[in-house]
């Protein structure tokens, strides 16, 4: 038997693969900032690069230039593609012999390349010549096949050759039409211009931008540009100058839609990353509150940022969140949704593991709490790790409101997850087998009422709770205005009629609707959805095993959710296992009487100060 | 994986093909709401089972009528050597199994309650796990089959409610007591007192005489007759009243309402009640007194020899319902005379009762709980036998009587009347 259970154990405890941690963990170790620049080489080459085409093409062109003594770019581009086609045998041989005779100095095959560049190049950096970058720019981003990216030439001063790089639409025009191109095209401005570092001539004088980036690697200058950011290559320059322009169309700050509150802020998150960091900020004005930016996606590289809190948060807990966001193997992550699915300790509990919400006042919450949030670009969700089983019950309201009202709330939402979860199930036990328990006059009209119907009982659930499934599911998907009257038309023809035409008791109807209500009480999607489907399990518990089997049932739930952890937090935590908790579980306590952070938060800083973290 | 996932088949499956067998629909079972037990004629015993009717109601009528509501009830009346032959035999005929969960009354008729067979016929009951042991007991002066067909409800459709409220009764008059299976069966094993039963009887209005001389100035205790006595005309058709006393499992004498009241108090069980004594100064008038018990009685149990003596005394309370006479009473210099009046009756009428039962000697008012104090061991308690020597106990009573409130009245003044009729 013990055998039996752990298998079954097993079964519902997620174990990550051996090779996968451990090679992750080393990996990570070696490059703490994603941006070495070490690992370029490798980087390109996944990407298929073709060294020997830009260079190539670069080299022509410098060559054309030398000896025609003026420049001809628009020309180039084809030029070169032209025959580039016809010479893919030669640049095979030219590899060839490159590899041969590595020492020998590789620019003596580049008639116009200076060595520096070439190998500035290969190295992911910016060269100082125009053309390589150009080339290297037009590569990375298949120009002119793809037409969203805006490759800008012109001449700073009339004197250096210069160009951007943005994508459209994804920046603000104003910038570019007015601060950007007017000032640097303008001679007047470099009238002082002598001698030395032309950007830095350009940044301290001339572009009037409140931020702007001097970036060697086009590891990270690919990305931003991607973001929105325009970058400005200038000829003899090995930097790029990356011109903060982002302004793309996003939706305003509009009240959160799925979690309401009566009392408190109206202000919910959107799908703008930067617009969500600020909300978090203006309610936690602390410089202690760090945000950092990790891409996530193998492909569609999507910014998330972690937001916590330094003084408060367990670094430990830190450390694993970037752990597991780098380790993230996943080509199309689009939003918090599926981030949250990559990040959860088991995919295969019921339960979620991670709490996300659409309000920043919940958010800032978590994050003094010593939580870590997740903001996830385009998505309106922030999520916070780890979490127990009472922070899904809990709303914001409970804190805003007097404590009388939050605990009469919070026990309303208990009870409620109960009913939710056991009602049809406790029901069906009744009926079925426990009849004794029924007050006489109850059993005797409930025996009146059923007297017509032809189903056992477990059909007439069954038929009752699909029905309310669909209702709820059409509900959510028909266009606004058809909803309401949908879920009308639900109740009045399932509830109404299914009772005239003898399918159900109306008794049932009574157990459906509030179980339906019950559900509705829960303010976290995810566990009202996971109480949705126990509902079933313990339909099927109570109608094979009648009470023992409802029991056995919240047994086997209650043993998975123990063993449940979220990011290495018990999922019951200050139950199971007991710690010093704060009191704001279930019953809260008037608000000077309460710790912000429950000890299996494992802070940094605890109130009273006496109890240094481990380790420190 | 595939182990773990036959593992977790195996267990459905098991729990799928072990678990619902003695699972049954509640419209599978007639519930059993009343058993009545007879001499049987054709066999020993008679049985009679009430049950709801299987009709189909509730909102599937377009009629508006109430879920629930306009229940109707059948009954089945089986000869059969035994309860379980008899359960046996009624399912050849109904198409439901019986059900006892929901049992509310058990009716006994006196006939078996005299002939002693109520222990041969209580033991596959009380053992039978369906029947609670809470079911409430009753003794039927006749025919119980005719009790429970006659058992309807009224004032209302729900005959379960009739049989709880009919019940819950007892504690607001105390004329009857609420006693249940255990009571009766658990006590006549008792070495400590002897059972007693509920009386309950069909009234057919016997004692309602429609024509003859008008009542007169004489007296009559309130609430002192048997069950089925009551001189009324319609209301239920049934009545509960009065008590039954048994020795073992044999009915040997009756308890009126009025003395079922006696022995509430003396029990401590007593919660109030109505009593209507004469006036002490203007006896062909009455006054009426709310009583409840002021506390436990004192009960005091000592042995000369063999012989037992016994005091009790019991402490009552009250208000006064209503003064006819007009006297004023309500000072404190006069309320004594009330009290005195009604200590001197409940003494006199407790008296009587406890003699009444030391002539059965059946200890029904529990003096056995008190007097086993004095014995050091149980052995000795058993073989003194309290129960064969109540009957030679010297039992003296006493009662306190307190008037706590006068209503809503402080002074009473006489009627007065005009000229002559002075």
């Amino acid at each position: 038997m013990p055998n039996i259970l752990r298998a079954v154990i097993d079964l519902f405890t997620y174990k990550p693969l051996q090779k996968f941690a451990t090679e992750e963990y080393l990996g990570e170790e070696s490059q703490p900032p994603k941006n070495g620049g070490g690992n370029d080489g490798q980087d390109n080459a996944s990407e298929g690069i073709d060294w020997q085409k830009i260079l190539k093409q670069a080299d022509d062109k410098q060559v054309q230039q030398n000896n025609q003594g003026n420049c001809r770019t628009a020309g180039a581009g084809g030029q070169a593609n032209g025959t580039v086609t016809g010479t893919v045998k030669p640049t095979v041989v030219i590899r060839r012999r490159n590899r041969q005779k590595k020492r020998a100095g590789q620019s003596s095959q580049w008639r116009g390349l200076e060595k520096r560049d070439v190998d500035l190049i290969k190295n992911g950096m910016v060269a100082s010549n125009i053309d390589v970058n150009m080339e290297y720019i037009r590569q990375r981003f298949s120009v002119p096949k793809n037409q969203d990216i805006v490759i800008r030439e012109f001449n700073v001063a009339k004197r250096l050759k210069a160009f951007l790089v943005f994508v459209d639409g994804m920046m603000d025009k104003t910038v570019i039409n007015q601060f950007v191109l007017p000032q640097l095209m303008d001679e007047g401005n470099f009238k002082e211009f002598s001698q030395g570092d032309v950007m830095d001539y350009i940044i301290r004088n001339v572009i009037s931008i409140y931020q702007v980036t001097r970036i060697k690697e086009y590891s990270r200058i690919i990305p931003q540009i991607l973001n929105g950011v325009t970058a400005l290559f200038v000829d003899g320059c090995s930097e790029a100058l990356l011109i903060e322009s982002r302004g793309f169309e996003k939706r305003n700050i509009e009240a959160p839609r799925t979690e309401n509150v009566i009392r408190g802020p109206q202000e919910g998150f959107t799908e703008n990353l930067r617009t969500n960091l600020s909300l978090l900020r203006k309610i936690i004005k602390s410089e202690n509150l760090i945000t950092e930016i990790l891409p996530v996606g193998n492909k569609n590289r999507i910014n998330c940022a972690l937001v916590y809190l330094d003084d408060t948060a367990d670094p430990e807990l830190v450390q694993e969140v970037k752990r597991r966001i780098r380790n993230i193997k996943y080509d199309f992550v689009e939003s918090s949704g599926m981030l949250e699915q990559l990040l959860e300790d088991n995919p295969f509990m019921l339960f979620p593991q991670v709490i996300s919400t659409e309000r920043p006042d919940r958010a800032a919450s978590f994050i003094m709490e010593g939580q870590v949030v997740i903001v996830c670009e385009g998505s309106p969700f922030v999520m916070a790790v780890p979490v127990t089983f009472f922070h899904l019950l809990h709303s914001s309201e409970d804190t805003m409101l007097r404590w009388q009202y939050g605990t009469f709330i919070r026990l309303t939402r208990f009870i409620g997850v109960l009913i939710a979860s056991l009602v049809p199930g406790l029901w069906m036990a009744l009926v079925q087998f426990h009849s004794e328990m029924i007050p006489t006059p109850l059993l005797l009209s409930i025996l009146k009422m059923r007297e017509a119907v032809p189903f056992p009982v477990v059909v007439e659930v069954l038929l009752m709770e699909i029905a309310f499934e669909l209702i709820r599911e059409g509900g959510i998907r028909v266009p606004g205005l058809i909803g309401q009257t949908l879920g009308i038309i639900g109740a009045l023809i399932l509830g109404q009629a299914a009772v005239a035409a003898g399918l159900v008791s109306p008794i049932l109807i009574i157990i459906v609707a509030i179980t339906g209500i019950g559900n509705f009480v829960i303010p976290n999607y995810s566990l009202a959805m996971a109480i949705r489907i126990v509902r079933f399990f313990f339909i099927f518990m109570g109608a094979v095993l009648g009470f023992y089997g409802i029991s056995v049932g919240l047994t086997i739930l209650l043993v998975l959710t123990c063993s449940m952890k979220s990011f290495g937090v018990p999922f019951l935590a200050p139950f199971t296992p007991k710690t010093r908790r704060s009191s704001d579980l279930i019953l809260r306590k008037p608000l000077y009487k309460e710790l912000v952070a429950g000890d299996y938060m494992d802070t940094v800083s605890r109130r009273s100060g006496l109890y240094p973290k481990r380790g420190e | 994986m595939k182990k773990i996932v036959a593992v977790v088949l195996l267990c459905i499956i098991l729990l799928m093909l072990a678990g619902c067998y003695d699972a049954r629909d509640i419209n599978d079972a007639a519930y059993i709401l009343l058993i009545g037990i007879d001499r049987g004629i054709s066999d020993k015993f008679r049985v009679t089972f009430k049950f709801p009717a299987f009709e189909a109601g509730g909102a599937q009528g377009e009629g508006g009528e109430s879920p629930g509501g306009g229940l109707n009830y059948k009954t089945l009346t089986i000869d059969a050597p035994s309860f379980s032959a008899a359960l046996e035999l009624a399912n050849t005929n109904i198409p439901r199994t019986l059900d006892f969960m929901h049992v509310q009354f058990i009716v006994i008729s006196e006939d078996i309650a005299k002939a002693g067979l109520i222990g041969e016929f209580l033991a596959p009951i009380v053992r039978n796990s369906s029947i609670r042991y809470s079911t409430r007991l009753l003794i039927a002066r006749e025919s119980a089959a005719e009790f429970v067909e006659l058992l309807e409800p009224f004032g209302g459709s729900d005959i379960t409610r009739m049989c709880e409220n009919l019940i819950n009764q007892a504690r607001e008059t105390g004329l009857f007591a609420d006693l249940t299976l255990y009571d009766l069966h658990d006590c006549m094993t008792s070495p400590y007192h002897q059972p007693i039963a509920v009386l309950a009887a069909v009234n057919k209005g016997g004692n309602f005489i429609e024509k003859g001389p008008k009542w007169d100035t004489k007296y009559n205790i309130p609430g002192d007759y048997y069950a089925g006595d009551v001189p009324r005309k319609k209301g239920s058709k049934v009545e509960l009243l009065g008590l039954a006393v048994f020795n073992g499992d044999r009915m040997v004498g009756k308890l009126t309402g009025h003395e079922s009241r006696l022995l509430a108090m003396a029990k401590g069980a007593f919660e109030k009640g109505t009593y209507t004594i004469p006036d002490p100064k203007r006896p062909e008038l009455n006054v009426d007194l709310e009583v409840r018990e002021a506390r436990r009685p004192d009960i005091k149990v000592w042995f000369e020899g063999e012989k037992p003596f016994v005091s009790l005394k019991i402490y009552l309370e009250g208000d006064i319902h209503s003064i006819q006479s007009g006297i004023h009473y309500e000072t404190p210099e006069m309320l004594p005379v009330i009290e005195r009046a009604f200590e001197r009756f409940i003494k006199r009428e407790l008296a009587k009762a406890i003699e009444k039962t030391q002539q059965l000697n059946c200890d029904v008012f529990h003096f056995g709980h008190t007097a086993v104090k004095k014995f050091e061991t149980i052995q000795e308690w058993e073989a003194y036998d309290w129960n064969s020597h109540y009957k030679d106990a010297e039992i003296y009573t006493e009662v306190d009587f307190k008037i706590r409130r006068t209503g809503t009245m402080i002074y009473s003044s006489r009627i007065k009347y005009s000229g002559e009729d002075k």
